[in-house]
């Protein structure tokens, strides 16, 4: 089974719900943060294969431009000779009427999988340039093609998330009390219910045990605050234990 | 002056000092966080205005098409397919216009494709504007809509509270800025997206200064922090109510000084 990790809103508790989740389910974790991927700093990663390089291509204008601006005109972002800016799309190529446009192939790193030994657990995370273009395209190919996982998404409701939720067979949704959280994670339900995902409705750092509206609910607790600074990820594990055990069994 | 308020990791308080910003300085904001919009949950404000925002994809003539296929060969994003019929996948379309312009027989003409909308709040205190852009709910072209807001700025007195991450939206949103207030929290994580969010903020080349929100949770990585970030750096303390607290405030309004 495949369990996507969301909440709309950063820093509700995503990354650390998922590493325990990951590690009660026995499956392969996938950081699909790629502009930010943040597992490196819970966990001390073992590199131990590379699963695809990550390449990208962007373009420039040759010394054949006669500036009649053509590929302005097609760039939704304006992006010639910016390889940050530029997805790589083509468009300015296809349109320049003077052959002037050069798409030059770069290289921008590789999906990594590495091994946890701590908590035995198995990791699949970019290490590519944040500019990366095609972000749906990287989270794609960080899922595995068989076995379990548990897919860490990014902030946001993105192309990335919706990649992530469109490979996943469950989606389990990460709030708190605060009403920004609450109102991203309303979106983030109504996401999940256009791609028909069965959820599980999670209340992280809650401040009382009134379930309203949730399956689960996960108190407050400075032990999960100390595991990330002192990354300690079985104490992490161990705060989080019970009720991941319950997320785990609300899952199809 | 354009600000860019940012933050690699997500709920690091950057929406939390964006409001304090705006409410020091009076200026208009642009929320561009669009899959996730809340500076408006930060403000009290009052919507006056509500505007759907749109590309411009291809819409075909049947009766001068002959199915060359050359508008699905120049398409980049594979929106169109052209064999026995003419089909058009609009979820796809990222309105280039290039189809549009290929076609030898003049038989595609533009059409609106909805992605979002751009909401506009009246801020009761500061008198100001603050358009929020909203993706629709399972859009792809997150990317498309903060442009139109950035493409739209007016004025010179701007604050931009950007998505987070540190993605070509975020970089698109420094490219459009003066000066970038970057909010990080002393944890490994937070302080890990900070180093690659600066990477993104020294190639879209605008002075800035780190804020490093809730400095006393932890003196070892605020420390740690300081030393080894290449910009000027200032503490804001932990406090019970952020949106209200007169500390918090200070520390944003040190930090805007000193940009």
């Amino acid at each position: 089974m495949r369990v996507a990790v969301l909440g709309g809103k950063g820093g509700v508790g995503k990354t650390v719900i998922s590493i325990a989740l990951a590690h009660e389910l026995g499956a392969v974790l996938v950081d699909a943060d790629v502009t930010e991927p943040d597992t490196p700093a819970y966990l001390d990663l073992e590199r131990e294969r590379t699963v695809t390089e990550v390449r990208a291509r962007y373009a420039v204008r040759t010394e054949d431009c006669v500036g009649c601006e053509r590929c302005l005109e097609v760039c939704p972002w304006r992006a010639l000779d910016d390889p940050v800016a530029c997805d790589g799309c083509g468009a300015c190529a296809t349109a320049c009427p003077e052959d002037a446009i050069e798409l030059r192939e770069t290289e921008l790193g590789r999906v990594v999988e590495s091994r946890e030994p701590e908590l035995n657990l198995r990791v699949v995370h970019p290490e590519v340039e944040p500019w990366a273009p095609e972000l749906a395209n990287i989270v794609h190919q960080m899922i595995p093609e068989d076995g379990d996982c548990v897919i860490d998404c990014p902030a946001g409701l993105g192309c990335p998330v919706i990649a992530a939720l469109t490979s996943a067979d469950a989606a389990v949704l990460v709030t708190t009390p605060e009403p920004a959280a609450l109102h991203d994670y309303r979106r983030a339900q109504a996401l999940a219910r256009k791609l028909d995902l069965p959820t599980v409705r999670v209340l992280n750092r809650a401040d009382s045990d009134d379930r309203g509206g949730f399956d689960v609910v996960i108190p407050e607790d400075e032990r999960v605050l100390r595991a990330v600074l002192d990354r300690d990820p079985r104490g992490l594990v161990s705060a989080l234990r019970e009720r991941v055990r319950r997320i785990a069994a609300l899952l199809p | 002056m354009r600000l860019a308020v940012t933050g690699g990791k997500g709920g690091v308080g950057k929406t939390t000092v964006a409001a304090h910003a705006h409410r020091i300085l009076g200026w208009d904001a642009v929320d561009l966080d669009v899959t996730a919009p809340n500076l408006h949950l930060y403000l009290d404000c009052e919507e006056v205005e509500r505007r759907r925002v749109h590309l411009l994809g291809p819409k075909v003539d049947p009766d001068s098409c002959t199915l060359c296929g050359e508008c699905a060969r120049a398409c980049p994003a594979g929106a169109l397919i052209v064999g026995r019929s003419w089909d058009f996948d609009p979820d796809l379309c990222h309105g280039c216009g290039l189809c549009v312009r290929v076609c030898p027989r003049g038989a595609l003409d533009y059409v609106e494709i909805e992605i979002g909308e751009v909401r506009e709040y009246r801020v009761r205190d500061t008198g100001s504007r603050l358009r929020s852009g909203r993706l629709n709910v399972g859009d792809r072209r997150s990317r498309h809509l903060v442009n139109h807001l950035l493409d739209r700025l007016e004025g010179d007195e701007i604050l931009l509270d950007t998505p987070a991450g540190a993605g070509k939206e975020v970089y698109d949103a420094l490219r459009a800025a003066d000066a970038a207030l970057v909010v990080t929290q002393p944890t490994p994580a937070a302080y890990r997206d900070l180093r690659r969010l600066l990477r993104v903020v020294r190639a879209a080349d605008l002075p800035h200064v780190v804020l490093i929100n809730m400095a006393d949770v932890s003196e070892r990585w605020t420390e740690r922090i300081e030393r080894e970030v290449d910009a000027p750096t200032l503490r804001a303390p932990r406090v019970d109510d952020p949106l209200e607290s007169d500390e918090l405030r200070d520390a944003v309004r040190a930090a805007l000084d000193e940009l």
